[in-house]
């Protein structure tokens, strides 16, 4: 089981070195002010974002590069699937009719890459609704 | 004859041996190390404690149980009919209102998982949520075993 889960993590890792390697070209499709909020975590230390970033229900994931020591932590904001129920009704009272089932939906992935001591370098994002989506940290007191 | 095919057979499975156990450590990955920093997470979003879920279990069975009572109600008043369609709409709306209810009775309770920081041996810093469960015990200081890696990865004490 870990070894089926382990090798796709092991090529979207590479894939995902390969991509950071030129510094990310997506950036480029990023509003000003989505870019500075994460810039904003460059030299602070990884273990902030799993603190303030959701990490419940898969939505934070961690890749280890053990050529680089380098760690990724990719926070995703999809919407998962749903179902709306659509309602009919008799006189005053209302039932279900039928079902309509939503896919999930990709908004945005965002990977902190943080060094050997754990400290976030640079970043990488991908999908549609990055802009919104993409957090900044919360001041240090 | 027979000795003949014994011998590579066994120096076949003790290859197989060998490179079994040498590969072992690539896959079940255990690295000694320090929590340098421990915090519970306060942003839970869909997790939720022991205390939460039976606050809600309790109230969604008690707000089925009112739904059902108010469709019967409704049918024995005369309306039989509607008795039939308002039951499962009335009992599933109990249910929803009553986990609701429920929730916030019990409140969050503890914090379900926590940040473990930590220092490998090896140099590296790592950090990684941890459920609560399996890190009672530790603490900022203790030595531990990061079994696996990334977010798969657990900590026990060493």
């Amino acid at each position: 089981m870990n070894a089926l889960s382990f090798t796709p993590r092991a090529m979207a890792c590479a894939l995902l070195c390969l991509g950071l390697a030129g510094t990310s070209s997506a950036e480029g499709t990023l509003s000003a002010d989505a870019k500075a909020r994460a810039d904003a975590w460059i030299g602070r230390d990884a273990s902030e974002l799993l603190v303030q970033l959701r990490v419940d229900g898969g939505r934070l994931e961690i890749d280890e590069d053990d050529t680089s020591m380098e760690t990724y932590y990719t926070s995703n904001t999809k919407k998962p699937g749903w179902t709306e129920n659509v309602y009919g009704s008799v006189g005053d009272l209302r039932y279900i009719d039928h079902q309509v089932k939503h896919p999930p939906e990709h908004r945005c992935d965002i990977t902190y890459v943080a060094d050997r001591d754990g400290i976030i370098r640079r970043w990488e994002h991908d999908g549609p609704q990055c802009d919104t989506d993409i957090v900044g940290p919360k001041p240090r007191r | 004859m027979q000795n003949f095919f014994r011998v590579p057979m066994r120096a076949v499975l003790a290859a197989l041996l060998v490179s079994a156990t040498m590969a072992a450590p690539a896959w079940a990955k255990q690295r000694p190390g320090v929590i340098e920093e421990m915090q519970p997470i306060q942003n839970r979003g869909e997790d939720t404690s022991k205390r939460t879920r039976f606050g809600r279990a309790v109230g969604q069975n008690l707000g089925m149980l009112g739904g059902l009572a108010a469709a019967t109600g409704l049918s024995n008043a005369g309306h039989a009919e509607a008795g039939v369609i308002a039951v499962p709409v009335a009992a599933a709306g109990g249910s929803k209102v009553g986990g609701v209810v429920g929730e916030k009775i019990a409140g969050e309770g503890p914090a379900t998982r926590y940040m473990v920081k930590v220092r490998l041996d090896g140099g590296r810093v790592l950090s990684t949520t941890q459920l609560r469960e399996n890190v009672s015990g530790l603490s900022v200081g203790s030595r531990v075993i990061v079994d696996g890696n990334g977010d798969e990865a657990r900590i026990t004490a060493e």
